[in-house]
């Protein structure tokens, strides 16, 4: 199952993009969105933050595996931080991949890039037929 | 978009616990578009330096490194910075990065 939605570039619509991936991943297991969520209102914030451009959030449901991909066409490229204790910011990567499973940075052309990430979600016996249908 | 139309999803409370310690309860959803919101009514607070701060936030349904880096610049000012009631999520986050140091998970 596939579902993609295009965002504008104010901080509200991070919380439209939470939103929208709560709507197509409800059938997920209890405990498995809100790490998912979290790293959906990272790269959302990112695309606002560095980007400024309108992006696009693409959410790929498989068996036991969940696929975000955030696309803009904004110039910045994000950068993974290590910031210090006391530095406030620089962390929205750090928490992808502290997350994720997988993650990666693409990119198309000289058109942006997709920030990508998977994640298990280990789908409960008997659900997998109903919500694995690509 | 519908989900831009529903109420700005953030409400906070500003108390004190016995001895003065401020305390800032927080319920919602704190992201980029939020917690700048704090700002005003915690001014007062963190310029007096308090000795300690609690921010509680077991109402809290959200919070990303938004919320994080503002908790961090706040705890500049105050000596010792109490996290109370943090989601098993926020609480790892913070654990992971190495900042129960600034941040106190209660």
């Amino acid at each position: 199952m596939r579902a993609s939605r295009t965002f504008a570039p104010n901080p509200e619509c991070v919380r439209a993009a939470r939103r929208f991936a709560a709507k197509v991943l409800e059938d997920l297991p209890p405990g498995a969105f809100e790490p998912i969520e979290l790293m959906v209102s990272e790269l959302a914030t990112n695309c606002i933050k560095h980007g400024g451009t309108a992006f696009e959030l693409t959410i790929t449901q498989r068996p036991g595996e969940v696929r975000i991909e955030v696309c803009d066409t904004g110039a910045g490229m994000p950068t993974v931080r290590s910031p210090r204790p006391e530095d406030p910011s620089g962390r929205g990567l750090q928490i992808v991949g502290m997350l994720s499973d997988d993650w990666g940075i693409e990119t198309a052309d000289s058109t942006g890039k997709t920030v990508w990430l998977t994640v298990s979600t280990r789908p409960q016996a008997g659900e997998t037929a109903s919500t694995s249908a690509r | 978009m519908d989900e831009l139309n529903e109420e700005q999803p953030l409400d906070f409370k500003l108390g004190s616990e016995a001895g003065g310690v401020p305390v800032l309860s927080l319920s919602g959803e704190l992201d980029i578009a939020t917690v700048d919101r704090l700002d005003e009514p915690m001014a007062p607070v963190l310029a007096s330096r308090p000795q300690r701060l609690i921010v509680e936030v077991s109402d809290l349904d959200f919070a990303d490194s938004s919320a994080i880096a503002k908790l961090l610049v706040w705890s500049q000012s105050v000596g010792e910075m109490e996290l109370r009631g943090a989601s098993p999520l926020l609480r790892r986050v913070v654990a992971t990065m190495g900042l129960e140091g600034r941040l106190h998970l209660t």
